[in-house]
């Protein structure tokens, strides 16, 4: 082996039209954090998604590599852990949460590379090589069950599940089939009283407030493209206006961060 | 005329973060003494009384009844007004006010009728031993909202002259000003005008809390493990269901 082993574009997963189950597939929770691929040979890397060394941004996991046995490249995911599951916001806001790097996949073990090999016997080696410590925790899936897991991942409040055939290779850079997410999303219904012009004048935000209260603004999102004011703006350059009537709108995000705003947020449906 | 039993709640909340002073060296929190640099003593609270200070520097001890009035706890309604007609200098402080049990019709008579008529209650009340002015309003169809309010005479006069002075302001200076003015006028969004300095704030503190400065946690591979084990678990319930 190289003394550099060199950053390997991480495999990437398509979004899946439906979840579904088949005893082929292995199903994993997916986690909310950066994808991490760490590259462990005496000194440690902590790859993004993009190929930037994350390594100095968490100093909690800088001693990753002492929880490792041999030279390794693993695919993870890295998690802010804060009360009782991964937090997205903790990880951006770099918060003080622990961190914890959640593997999922080898791409180099035991003194060779794995990439050609199905992910079946990745996950065997994975399982042989490493054991969940203090830094890196072993993702445990299901077989065949896909349609379930997303179901408990949902009721968790977790992202979702990640579906990935158990013949497949790894193959770099690409999105495949071969791995599916299915996403959990969550969902709640707000209402929205002001609109505001977009950046571009073209178009119009909605500001979606929480339906319990609506002095809390959840979020500002683009208006569905059919919609038009119900009545003109009172001034023609008005960047700004508020609704009469307000729309009633089911949103979709991934979470609502600690200060309360939306992250990813979606509009699903909406009525007047 | 008519009572209305109310409670009143403080509407605003604290924007400050509190801080607490601490001991440097060894960050304690820093304790307050009441001590008397006569009788190089700390002093018990049953010692301590209240005075006012003479023009010659002498107190003279005014007795805890005649510091303040006996609260009363009325809020008595004077007159009504036009809400342009107060001026905001004088507003102070604002609490909802919630009708208690029995008073709910008067109350919701009360909102009704000031915001049909638009105009708003001035009142006299005792709050914490204080009399003070206030002013009673709809702030929602149905909701009353009161405002504790200075006394008229408490504005410091002083300010009043700090316009008067003889700049000479041209025609086409006017119509600019106005002009700019009136194309920055747009309806007030609450929405856009959030506390990034607190927010700020919060953040320098979040990030500077123990678990940062410590060990990670080493319960968390054991909440991630056991969050793997329960859906894995809930799977295989469904999967197979018991037999009865």
């Amino acid at each position: 082996m190289t003394r550099e082993m060199g950053f390997v574009q991480p495999m990437l997963a398509i979004t899946a039209e439906a979840p579904f189950d088949d005893p082929d597939w292995q199903y994993e929770i997916k986690w909310d954090g950066y994808r991490c691929q760490i590259h462990w040979n005496g000194s440690l890397h902590l790859y993004s998604r993009q190929g930037h060394d994350m390594a100095g941004w968490f100093p909690d996991l800088k001693d990753t590599g002492t929880f490792l046995r041999s030279p390794v490249i693993l695919d993870a995911e890295l998690v802010a852990w804060e009360a009782g599951r991964p937090s997205f916001s903790a990880l951006q806001r770099r918060a003080a949460a622990p961190h914890r790097l959640i593997v999922f996949d080898c791409l180099y073990a035991q003194k060779r590379w794995l990439l050609h090999e199905p992910l079946r016997a990745r996950l065997a080696i994975l399982h042989e090589e490493i054991e969940s410590n203090e830094r890196v925790v072993l993702s445990e899936g299901v077989a065949g069950q896909g349609v379930r897991l997303l179901e408990a991942v949902r009721e968790k409040g977790l992202e979702g599940v990640m579906a990935k055939r158990l013949q497949s290779l790894y193959i770099p850079g690409q999105r495949v089939r071969t791995w599916q997410k299915f996403l959990a999303l969550t969902r709640l219904w707000a209402t929205v009283s002001y609109v505001s012009r977009s950046e571009t004048g073209a178009g119009w935000m909605w500001w979606v407030a929480s339906a319990e209260d609506p002095g809390h603004f959840l979020g500002r999102l683009p208006a569905p493209g059919s919609w038009q004011p119900p009545a003109p703006p009172p001034d023609a350059r008005a960047q700004t206006m508020h609704l009469a009537k307000p729309i009633h709108v089911e949103v979709s995000c991934r979470e609502i961060t600690p200060s309360g705003k939306m992250r990813h947020g979606r509009i699903r449906r909406w009525q007047i | 005329m008519v009572s209305i039993a109310v409670q009143l709640f403080k509407a605003m909340e604290d924007e400050k973060v509190e801080l607490h002073l601490l001991h440097k060296v060894c960050g304690s929190r820093i304790q307050y003494r009441k001590h008397c640099p006569v009788c190089h003593m700390d002093v018990d609270a049953s010692e301590v009384v209240r005075g006012a200070e003479l023009p010659d520097g002498r107190y003279v001890v005014v007795e805890s009844e005649a510091a303040g009035p006996a609260p009363d706890h009325t809020i008595a309604i004077v007159s009504f007004h036009d809400l342009p007609e107060i001026d905001p200098v004088l507003y102070r402080q604002a609490y909802w006010v919630k009708p208690l049990a029995g008073a709910e019709k008067a109350y919701r008579l009360l909102a009704e009728t000031l915001q049909d008529t638009h105009l708003v209650a001035l009142a006299t009340m005792a709050l914490r031993q204080k009399f003070s002015l206030a002013v009673v309003r709809s702030m929602e169809p149905h909701v009353l909202m009161l405002h504790s309010l200075y006394f008229p005479e408490s504005l410091r006069e002083g300010g009043r002259d700090f316009g008067q002075n003889q700049a000479a302001i041209s025609d086409k200076e006017r119509d600019m000003a106005k002009m700019l003015v009136m194309q920055m006028q747009e309806p007030f969004v609450a929405a856009n005008y959030p506390n990034e300095a607190r927010r700020e704030l919060l953040e320098r503190i979040q990030a500077a809390s123990p678990q940062g400065v410590h060990a990670p946690d080493e319960a968390v591979t054991g909440e991630v493990l056991s969050l793997m084990e329960q859906l894995r678990a809930s799977v295989e319930q469904t999967a197979h269901p018991r037999q009865a």
